[in-house]
């Protein structure tokens, strides 16, 4: 024993390896009479499906030890009848069981989990949701965050521009810095890939949505914190077994989702461009660009070397011709994700284990191209004798592999890929056909580009190997008074490996382009004959060490306390780096030297110089912080909950001083359980309890800081000096940073009926983004066009409501479920002056641009009055008349000037999801909506057009002839390309759509057989499922043709058949 | 077992905060530095593709250039602007304005400067780093000057300004500075940065001395201070005068200057553009063009005629289709023969200019300039130096010093699609409006 103490000590001062989890949880409890509140000593409490039973001592109390599980005891007392009571161990309250002598209830405890501790859903003040094993199994996906869609209150995958901010929660609470929430895998943040997680080996995630938990995570928390835990050792003793295997088909790409204009249109411009001498730069460039097929034959045609009835006969073929057709033919099928895995898990006295595979083959639309994920978990947990010492250890691997064969070919709209045969054809790229022919034959490489030839011959691959290994020690050094240290250790390997062979078009033209004549005829090849390597290696590891005590004690029935308080490490560093390999042989293993330095002229352009790229580059980055923090809950009499937490953290912000570094969070919760009350204990609500938080996140944007920096690179292979060694002022001083803070206020109500008919909660929040940091435009004369600083504050109300039904009827059950989120945003400080073409600007960039009392995220346009009825010319507004100036509109609008439209994010959302259960049926219907947003739709880009590339399909409704000014609002084709007018249109109201719509998101339907039900059958349980995604819309605001949310691909539909086997 | 749980407890709450201040002291990414040191502001001085870069403007709108009408249309909004002399060049949301390249120099100047000042270092290469800032500074206000600011002593010099920024501070206000007080500073700069800077350089791109006095030459000559302009292309021209000999060159490549070849004493180029600087419609002035004699080895080393009469540029000392706008040799052989011509001195300017001249002439078909009065002699130097210096773009900031003087004044008119456009002496079109999303912040 005292050694065992000796070790713990050493262990935790010296600041080693070790964890939490523990292998046997305790598992105290009192019973009482719920009539007189008195304790029932020699009550008899039992765990279902075991052996286990215990009386209650002199005091009502039993204990039990086990390994953590979901159990149910059933606690009977003669003549106070029987009562059923489910809950979830590790639980870290000691539960209070009423007899009330009305015979069977059936009580769940739902536990959450922080990634800290586990919290019993009637002491929480926060708000969290949690995801159970079921729902997060309802979708069929490789991906685990697809899971949380339409099925997770308050949370909303952003679809369109999702770029930096895939998921939200509750909103945005930056502007510019990191918008993603924290990840939280089994207590630690996760730092790799969430492709690498298998969905099948997670048990459930709780997303942390407010103050008091997400200080628990402090300044990383700013956005929400989603806590994954994944599945653990057996809970009932025996060996469990269990495979689940699937098979998803999605429907191949649809390349004519976004209308184009018709083919004969474009041919016919670009014929009039030609006739206008447009081509002609290009066509004389010494760059010798590629130009259009059609375009090169009107240039024949021109210069006599066909005749115009041959250039004619030739350009009525290309009306007909479509690449897109082509692409459909040889390049696109459907994708089909292949999934298994294969859990074991079981017990004994003093130790548990879990095993599990996984593997996901996922065949991608672009044919030959795939990529396939092998995870790999293994498990232990350990218990001393005397139950006070717990270790345990675990290991997660996930190998993924991506492999690339094939490139989809670029090439201009009416380009044919292959003959009537099926022969492959030369189409354009880089380098015109003119120049081509002109060398062909010169000694120079085949430097003809027949994509179609080339399809499959590619060899890129990348893998990427993730391990998490953890491990923890916990020892009860008192009655309630726990110590325990965590560790893991990260890492991950990406490594990227493109093997472009000789044959290709792109490295036959970097040889000849490269290529130096002689002077006699014959070429020297800098760029040597042979295969293009293509290298790059990553490595980022992470330690994470914690030491945390905690203590947790009930007396005289009616307190209880639980405090946890500690430390935290973490050390992330990353290192890269690639390079590239010249006259590569891979079946010798063998490349070439290349001279990096000399300047060579280019074959096409002897004006143009370069040396050849080294591909070389490196990175390496790290990532620290150093976090106390102090937790604590104090409940009395099972009616108040005071919860209260601190934490501060500090991390390696570069140049800053040291006391800048790091930021006190802190939060505060009250819980009021009113059911527990006598005046309420008659009442309609069984369960009926308020809560409320209130605190401060933070956020932290790690690129920043107070002092000047710079970056070193070398400048590029083809500039005056290659690989000069330079630097670059990336960021100015700016002695007035601060951390980015959110404060917020939590109330959330949850409720249960009589018999569990309706149960639910409802939230509402209050949420203040203070000193957010962001780009501002700035005026070029301070050497910037945009500065970062702490400019803005940000005002989010919402709230988010979760209604669950339960009705039954013999065999029939119906459990509806409707989740409604409300997020209004609004930007309540900003400091730097804009304008209108800013906005407009930067909300067709990024999307995100603070104005005063607007949500970030929001659109704007001009304000427009329809078409000219003469000429087809869009109208809008300078100074409050009518005008046709549009360079004076564009550039003298003010904000006031513009249409607001609305947010550009739903506003409302959410889903009603519907599960029908009869007999060993099941089907579960859910359909989101997403309401109170817009967005701009596309439409055609004259401006563009008149510069030779195809458009939009609008182009077709245009105004042609007066009158079409009451049918339509696309503007008629200018004779010249404006880019002013184009800008107008482009921002302009006409193009503004309500993106409201509701949405058939997903059918599953399953089949259950189990061993209980039938006797014969040869596994413990069986499932067989059908899953259809992506069904289509049911109804939008909006006469677009497009789906609001996919504007530029069709979501894809999907089928997907699986089974679930248990041993 | 009481003082292990206080061991624990301690070892808990303590163990880890000593060293702690180590530990966050780490760099979060490798390639970023605070600039501290010489080797950092040697790094950000080497910085071409931010210093030794200048706007294309200037020459889009002077006369050297010439274009069509349909070809106008497929330019970018600021070249097409500049051709037709509308004084908005930009639409009002461009942010990347030749304009920020400017004031991103002026930026880094500034902070170079500053961080000067902290650095303990040995004294001489401090010394030169410092003259490099001042010159960058002051050939970027130039450079600014040029296009948004008249000319000290025209009329509208008073009602012109621009935004000046001479320290680092990103929040510091600009002040608003009108043409006499920009030159000033320019000027200020330069003095100081004689006296720092080194004789030679690596590669052109960092300046010399010898870039100093050539460029100081260069001002003066556009504020008409003749006596000061043939003072500093003297000194520039003491150590190191050596002249490309034209008949050395290869025609019959493409381009047939070479990059940093010995004329060049400071690299600069125009921003690239392809409509621009790479175009077949690109086109040099064809009056221009008609005046170069056969004998004159730069009709063809210069130009590469398009079969319709017109002529394209080839003779970048760039050694590619980028322009060249820094300072080279020939510019400071032009300078101090105008100068010295406008002094009085006609028959050193002349010498001078023959000097310049036989190295761009067919061996032995050039003859000494003899018996030309000054008017005569300045005639022939302004003529020779629009030749010489031909899509430089220094032409613009020629035409507007040459406005200031009835006798050299000059009209320019440009015809496009029908419409004459007329560019008069006096025209306020000689000064741009600072681009529209400036304005928007004041």
């Amino acid at each position: 024993m005292k050694n065992t103490l000796l070790i713990l000590a050493f262990l935790v001062i010296t600041g080693k390896v070790w964890g939490q989890e523990s292998a046997l949880h305790p598992l105290q409890g009192t019973v009482l009479s719920l009539e007189d509140q008195k304790i029932v000593p020699g009550a008899l409490v039992r765990i279902l499906n075991s052996e286990t039973l215990v009386f209650t001592d002199e005091e009502g109390k039993f204990n039990f030890r086990l390994p953590a599980g979901k159990y149910t005891l059933e606690i009977s007392y003669i003549g106070l009848g029987t009562k059923k009571l489910t809950l979830v161990l590790p639980i870290s309250i000691n539960p209070e069981i009423f007899l009330d002598g009305t015979g069977l209830s059936l009580e769940e405890v739902e536990v959450f989990s922080t990634g800290y501790q586990e919290i019993p859903k009637e002491r929480a003040t926060g708000s969290f949701v949690q995801l159970d094993r079921e729902l997060l199994n309802r979708r069929v996906s490789s991906n685990i965050i697809d899971r949380l869609e339409d099925v997770s209150s308050g949370l909303i995958l952003n679809r369109a521009r999702s770029d930096g901010d895939p998921i939200s929660i509750r909103g945005r609470s930056t502007l510019f810095s990191n918008a993603r929430p924290l990840v939280v895998i089994d207590n630690f943040p996760y730092d790799g890939p969430l492709e690498s997680i298998n969905p099948n080996d997670v048990e459930s995630i709780t997303l942390l949505r407010d103050a008091a938990a997400a200080s628990i995570w402090g300044a990383q928390a700013g956005n929400g914190v989603i806590v994954i835990t994944t599945k653990s050792g057996s809970t009932t003793g025996k060996t469990n077994i269990s495979f689940n295997s699937n098979i998803s088909v999605f429907q191949q790409p649809n390349l004519y989702y976004v209308p184009q204009m018709n083919m004969p249109d474009f041919i016919e411009t670009e014929r009039t461009l030609f006739e206008r001498n447009f081509y002609r730069t290009q066509e004389r460039s010494a760059n010798k660009p590629g130009l259009s097929p059609g375009v090169e034959t009107l240039i024949k045609m021109r210069d006599g070397l066909i005749t115009q009835e041959e250039g004619e006969q030739i350009l009525e073929r290309f009306k007909t011709s479509d690449i897109r057709s082509d692409l459909g033919r040889y390049y696109y099928s459907n994708a089909v994700y292949k999934q298994s895995a294969l859990n074991i898990n079981g017990a004994s006295d003093r130790h548990r284990y879990l095993v599990s595979v996984g593997y996901d083959d996922n065949a991608l639309a672009v044919s030959g191209n795939s990529n396939n994920r092998f995870t790999l978990t293994l498990k232990d947990a350990w218990t001393s004798a005397n139950k006070k010492l717990e270790m345990n250890a675990a290991v997660f691997m996930t190998k993924a592999n991506s492999i690339e064969k094939t490139n989809v070919p670029q090439g201009y709209p009416y380009e044919r890929l292959a003959d009537e045969n099926g022969n492959p054809q030369e189409i354009t790229r880089n380098f015109s056909a003119r120049y081509k022919e002109s060398v062909a034959g010169s000694g120079l490489l085949d430097w003809r580009n027949m994509p179609l030839a080339e399809k499959g011959i590619l060899d890129h691959r990348t893998e990427n190997v993730d391990w998490r290994i953890n491990t923890g020690l916990s020892y009860e050094i008192l009655e309630g008074l726990k110590a325990s240290v965590l560790y893991q250790y990260w890492s991950n390997t990406n490594m990227r490996r493109d093997l472009t062979p000789f044959s290709s078009y792109q490295v036959r033209d970097l040889i000849n382009q490269f290529t130096q004549p002689n002077g006699d005829g014959s070429y020297y090849r800098p760029v040597p004959v042979g295969d293009l390597l293509s290298t790059f290696t990553g490595n980022s590891i992470s330690h994470n060490l914690r030491g945390q005590l905690s203590y947790s004690k009930t007396w005289k029935i009616k307190h209880s306390i639980n405090a946890l308080g500690g430390y935290e490490l973490k050390n992330r560093e990353g290192l890269s780096s690639s390079a590239l390999y010249y006259g590569y042989r891979d079946e010798l293993g063998l490349s070439q030297p290349v001279d990096h330095v000399t300047t060579w002229p280019r074959f096409h352009n002897p004006g143009q110089r370069a040396t050849i790229n080294s591909g070389v580059s490196h990175s390496g980055i790290t990532d620290r912080f150093v976090s106390y923090f102090f937790n604590t809950g104090y409940s009395y009499d099972n009616r108040f909950d005071f919860t209260a937490s601190m934490r501060k953290d500090q991390s390696n912000l570069f140049g800053v001083e040291t006391n800048k570094r790091g930021v006190p969070l802190w939060s505060a919760g009250f819980g009021w359980n009113i059911s527990g009350e006598n005046f309420a204990s008659a009442s309609n609500f069984p369960y009926l309890k308020l809560r409320t938080t209130y605190g401060y996140n933070g956020n932290v944007d790690k690129t920043l800081s107070s002092l000047i920096t710079a970056r070193y690179l070398n400048s590029l292979n083809f500039s005056i000096i290659p690989n000069l060694q330079v630097a670059d002022i990336i960021n100015p001083p700016n002695p007035e940073l601060r951390w980015e803070r959110i404060k917020i206020a939590n109330i959330g109500l949850d409720f249960e009926t009589a018999n569990a008919m309706f149960s639910g909660s409802l939230e509402l929040y209050n949420k203040e983004g203070i000193d957010l940091i962001g780009d501002y435009p700035v005026p070029a004369s301070t050497g910037l066009t945009t500065f970062r600083g702490n400019f803005a504050n940000t005002t989010t109300r919402g709230l988010d409501l979760i209604l669950t039904g339960n009705f039954s009827k013999e065999s029939f059950r119906w459990n509806p479920n409707l989740l409604y989120s409300w997020v209004d945003e609004k930007v309540s400080r900003y400091d730097i002056p804009f304008t209108a073409a800013f906005l407009l600007e930067s909300a067709i960039n990024g999307g995100a641009f603070p104005v005063e009392g607007k949500p970030l995220f929001s659109i704007y346009s001009y304000k427009s009055a329809g078409l000219n009825p003469d000429t087809g010319n869009p109208i809008g507004f300078l100074n409050g008349e009518k005008s046709e100036e549009y360079f004076a509109i564009t550039s003298s609008a003010i904000t006031e000037d513009l249409v607001y439209h609305g947010s550009a994010r739903p506003v409302h959302f959410g889903a009603f999801r519907n599960d029908f259960h009869y007999k060993n049926f099941s089907v579960s219907v859910n359909i989101s909506y997403r309401m109170g947003y817009y967005y701009r739709r596309n439409s055609i880009d004259y401006f563009r057009l008149l510069r030779g590339e195809i458009g939009h399909g609008d182009y077709d409704r245009r105004w042609q002839t007066p009158g079409d000014e009451l049918v339509t609002d696309i503007p008629s084709l200018p004779a010249t390309a404006n880019a002013n007018r184009q800008n107008f249109y482009r921002f302009s109201e006409s193009l503004v759509e309500k993106g409201d719509h509701v949405r058939l998101q997903d059918i599953r339907l399953s089949y259950t057989l189990t061993k209980n039900k039938v006797p014969n059958f040869w596994f413990q349980g069986a499932e067989i499922y059908a899953y259809v995604n992506n069904l289509g819309i049911l109804w939008k605001a909006s006469d677009d043709i497009l789906d609001p949310d996919y504007q530029t691909a069709e979501a894809p539909k999907s089928i997907a058949f699986g089974i679930r086997l248990d041993f | 077992m009481k003082n292990l749980i206080y061991i624990i407890v301690i070892g808990l709450l303590t163990g880890i905060s000593s060293g702690c201040t180590d530990f966050l002291d780490a760099k979060p990414n490798k390639a970023i530095v605070v600039p501290d040191s010489l080797e950092d502001i040697n790094a950000i001085l080497n910085n071409f593709g931010y210093f030794n870069r200048e706007q294309l403007i200037g020459l889009v709108s002077s006369d050297d250039f010439q274009t069509t009408g349909d070809y106008l249309e497929t330019i970018a909004p600021q070249f097409k602007n500049a051709y037709l002399w509308e004084r908005d060049l930009y639409p009002p949301d461009v942010s990347n304005t030749s304009f920020a390249l400017h004031y991103r120099q002026i930026l880094y100047s500034n902070v170079i400067l500053d961080l000067l000042d902290d650095i303990i270092s040995e004294q001489e290469t401090k010394d030169h780093y410092r003259g490099q800032a001042l010159f960058f500074r002051a050939y970027a206000y130039y450079a600014l000057a040029q296009l948004y600011l008249p000319l000290p002593a025209s009329p509208e010099m008073d009602q012109v300004t621009i935004p000046v920024k001479m320290v680092s501070d990103i929040s510091a206000q600009a002040e608003f500075k009108n043409a006499k007080e920009v030159y000033d500073l320019i000027l200020k700069d330069m003095n100081e940065s004689l006296a720092l800077l080194p004789k030679t350089s690596a590669y052109p791109i960092r300046p010399t001395l010898q870039a100093a006095y050539g460029f100081l030459a260069r001002v003066y000559l556009q504020l008409g201070n003749f006596q000061l302009a043939k003072d500093h292309a003297e000194l520039a021209l003491a150590d190191n005068n050596i002249l490309m000999n034209f008949s050395d060159l290869d025609a019959e490549k493409m381009y047939p200057m070479a990059l940093f070849n010995k004329e060049t004493i400071f690299y600069c180029q125009m921003i690239s553009s392809f409509g621009v600087t790479s175009s077949e419609f690109s086109l040099v002035n064809n009056k221009l063009y008609e005046q170069y004699h056969e004998n004159d080895l730069r009709k063809t080393l210069y130009f590469t005629p398009n079969g319709n009469g017109d002529a394209m540029f080839r003779g970048s000392y760039v050694g590619n289709f980028d322009l060249f706008s820094g300072i080279a040799l020939d510019e400071i052989f032009l300078i101090a023969a105008e100068a010295n011509v406008r002094l009085g001195m006609v028959d050193q300017g002349l010498e001078l200019l023959y000097s310049l001249l036989k190295t761009r002439y067919v061996e032995g078909k050039l003859l000494p300039y003899e018996n030309l009065d000054q008017n005569a002699a300045l005639n022939l130097i302004l003529l020779e130096r629009r030749k010489e210096l031909v899509f430089r773009g220094i032409r613009w900031s020629d035409q507007k010093r040459l406005n200031m003087e009835p006798e050299t004044s000059m009209t320019v008119e440009r015809e496009v699609n029908g419409v004459v456009n007329i560019l008069s002496p006096n025209s306020p079109n000689y000064v741009f409006y600072t681009p529209a999303r400036e304005r928007l912040f004041q």
